[in-house]
Order: C-alpha cells, then structure tokens, then sequence
C-alpha cells in the first residue's frame, strides 16, 4: 500500500470509522504503519490532535455578558408592551419626560397639544353634564317610585271613598270625572310605554311625576265635594 | 438554602420551566451552568472574541424566547448545543462564510504535504497551541473540525448541520486536522534556535 493511499484514509482509520473495520483495508494499513516511520508519526499526530480537541478548556466570557442579556431581554419586553399597550406606553414616556423636564416642543406640536387641550376640556364638560344628566335620571327614577308607593296608599283610599260617593252623583258631573280620570290614567299608561322604550328619557319621567300629581289632585278636589 | 444549592438542587428542566414562566433568577442559574459552553463553542467557529460575544448573546436571549418549547425530551445541554450551533452557522450564512470553501491559500498537494511530512512526532500537543492553529484554520475546516473533534457530533449530525455529504465532511476533516498539524508544527520553536 502506498503512503498517499494510507494518508487519505489516515482520519477515518483513527476515527475507527465502520468502513475500514473490515475487509483488507484496515490490515494492509496496519501493516503499512508498522514498516513505515513516517506514516505511523503522522497517524499518532492525528491521534494526539483528536484527543486534544476533546479536552480543550472551556472559555469564560466577560462577566458585562450577562448584563448585555438582561437588558437585551428588557428591551424586548418593553416593545412588546409598548405595542400591546401603546397608550401606556405613551404615557410612561410622556411621565418620563415630565420628571425629567425634558420637553422640545415645535410650533406644530404646540398646536396639536392646544388642539388637545380643547378636546380634552370639551370632553370632560360633556362628560360632567353627562354624569349631572345621569344623576338626575336616578333621582327622578327614584322619586317616580317614591311617589308610586307613597301615592298609591292615598289614591286607593280617596278612590275607594269616591267609587261609594259616585252613585249619589249627579250623572253629567260623573261622566266629566271618570272622563278626566281615564284621561290622566292612559296618559300614565302610554308614559309607562314609552319609558320602556327609552328608560333615560328624563322628559317622560317628569311627566309621569306631574301626571301622578295630577291624579291625586284630581282625587283630592272630588273628595272636597260634600255631595 | 443558599443559591448555589438551590442550583444544584433544581435539574435545567425545572430551570427551563421556570423561565418560561419570566423567572428571571432560574434563567441565571442556566447561564451560569451553560454560558462558559455556549461561547466556548461561539469563540471556536468565529475565531473572534467580539463576535462570539455578541452570538453568546443572541444565543442565551433567543434561549429565553424559546425556552419554553424544550420539553425535556432531550437532555438540555443537547438542545442548547444544536441552538447554538445553528444560531452560528445562521451567522455565517447572513456573513456569506463560504462552508464549502476549505482552504484559503489552495490546497497543498498530498504529494508536498507528504514532503512536508515530520519525521519526529510531537510527544504533547499544547492545548493552547492547538486553540491558536483552530482560530487559524480557514472557516469551513474549522467548522467541520470543531463540530466533530471538539463537540462530539457524527459525521452524519455534521453533515446534516452544514448541508453536504458525509463523504464531504469526512474530506474536510481530514484535511482540518492535517492544516492543524501543520500548523501545530511551524508554531514549534525549530531545532536548534
């Protein structure tokens, strides 16, 4: 066997590599390494470089290296949450700058902060008279009902003595009551529908109120009569 | 229980888990455990300090992003090993490093590197000596070398790394450790001086 055919399996023979643990190959090489000086050196070269590369230290990093991955990691994070949340992260910037004191502002955006303002404020207004309009819903609502139960007992007790008084009446005057009392009762009904349609509407609360004190009035003046 | 038992004590699943979770300190011990591997292995396929910092880096903080999905199907060391190593060849290819490229100077006939051939062996190889000649080696011998010879992996997990044959890897193996040797020996003070 020549030493450049030896040579070019030299790596696979030291690797013990499958292909040449059979056959003739792996003899004759054996055998041209034992009469062959300069071939067995290169093969036990071969060898030491092998078994060097397996034992080679481990290298230490610099120690900011781990410094670098928390704050690279940081900095992730703070991206993904500044667009998961922009507004947040608008603010946290903005907070940032106002601790600081470190504000540039050119003529445009100076304008768009001017801009802003008058939103903000007509936003608020609004939203104030919206809270105002709110709170009055649920006053009134609140009266509605005390006025139902604490009208109720009364109106059933002059309607009670009225529908005793009635027959005595004269018929004429008798029609123009139970006239006036239908009336003021389908108003209180089509008020009742259309609450249920628009529960905010504060001008049908009010009417239900003043309906509710024109029955008991109503009541009150027939219950004056003495006939 | 201080934190070095507490490293020992918890496996780099649990580890893994955990910085999953964003715990920030468990990550830490798999740094501290893994970090001196992963720039080792870094620093022998650049052959650059800066630049095996920087891949440390980008190694460990896409570790974090997807730590998550190990599953303890193998063990850590494995995976954070292929990480790595395909985060390095992923360097190389947006560097346009020629992996196939094996030498650049040319090739040295077998004929001259039989020529050159030593006839007195070196009894010890310097380990630092060697660390020098594989930061000489052009990058794809020492890629190929440093894969097989230094981590460990097959022929056949190498050339599937790189994309080329096992006979491919196999050659410039072979031709790795013979530049290697060469270069082991010229760094030799010579006889005599």
């Amino acid at each position: 066997m020549e030493c450049r055919t030896v040579r070019i399996s030299l790596s696979d023979y030291v690797d013990g590599q499958p292909s040449l643990s059979g056959g003739n190959e792996m003899r004759n090489i054996e055998d041209h390494l034992a009469s062959c000086p300069s071939c067995r050196s290169l093969q036990l070269e071969l060898n030491e470089i092998k078994t060097a590369a397996r034992e080679l230290p481990l290298r230490t990093p610099p120690r900011a290296l781990w410094t670098r991955i928390v704050n690279e990691i940081e900095i992730e994070h703070l991206v993904v949450a500044a667009e998961v949340q922009p507004v947040s992260g608008l603010w946290a910037g903005l907070w940032g700058r106002l601790t600081s004191f470190r504000f540039t502002f050119s003529l445009p955006q100076m304008a768009g902060v001017a801009a802003l303002a008058v939103v903000l404020i007509t936003v608020t207004v609004l939203n104030f008279r919206g809270q105002n309009s709110e709170m009055d819903f649920t006053r009134l609502q609140s009266a509605l009902i005390r006025e139902e139960m604490t009208k109720k007992a009364e109106i059933d007790r002059k309607m009670a003595a009225i529908e005793e008084r009635k027959a005595n009446w004269d018929p004429a005057f008798r029609a123009d009551f139970e006239r006036q009392l239908n009336r003021i009762e389908e108003s209180i009904k089509q008020c009742r529908k259309n609450l249920e349609a628009s529960p905010n509407d504060l001008n049908q609360v009010q009417r239900m109120l003043d309906l509710y004190e024109e029955k008991r009035q109503l009541l009150e003046d027939v219950e004056r009569l003495k006939w | 229980m201080t934190v070095k038992e507490i490293n020992n004590a918890k496996s780099d699943y649990d580890l893994t888990q955990a910085s999953a979770n964003g715990d920030m300190v468990a990550f830490e011990l798999l740094y501290e455990r893994h970090h001196r591997r992963v720039y080792s292995l870094c620093l022998r396929m650049v052959a650059n300090a800066t630049e095996a910092e920087d891949l440390s880096q980008e190694v460990f903080v896409q570790l974090f992003r997807k730590v998550g999905s190990f599953r303890g199907e193998s063990a850590f060391t494995t995976w954070l090993h292929r990480l790595t190593v395909n985060h390095v060849l992923m360097h190389f290819r947006k560097k346009g490093v020629r992996l196939e490229k094996t030498t650049d100077e040319g090739e040295i006939s077998e004929m001259q590197d039989f020529i050159q051939a030593v006839t007195e062996r070196p009894r010890f190889i310097d380990r630092i000596a060697l660390d020098k000649a594989i930061s000489d080696l052009p990058p794809g011998y020492r890629t190929v070398f440093v894969l097989h010879d230094v981590e460990g992996f097959e022929h056949e997990e190498v050339a599937a790394m790189l994309g080329v044959s096992v006979g491919t890897s196999k050659s410039q193996l072979h031709k790795a450790r013979m530049r290697l040797r060469d270069l082991i020996n010229k760094g030799k003070p010579q006889r005599g001086s």
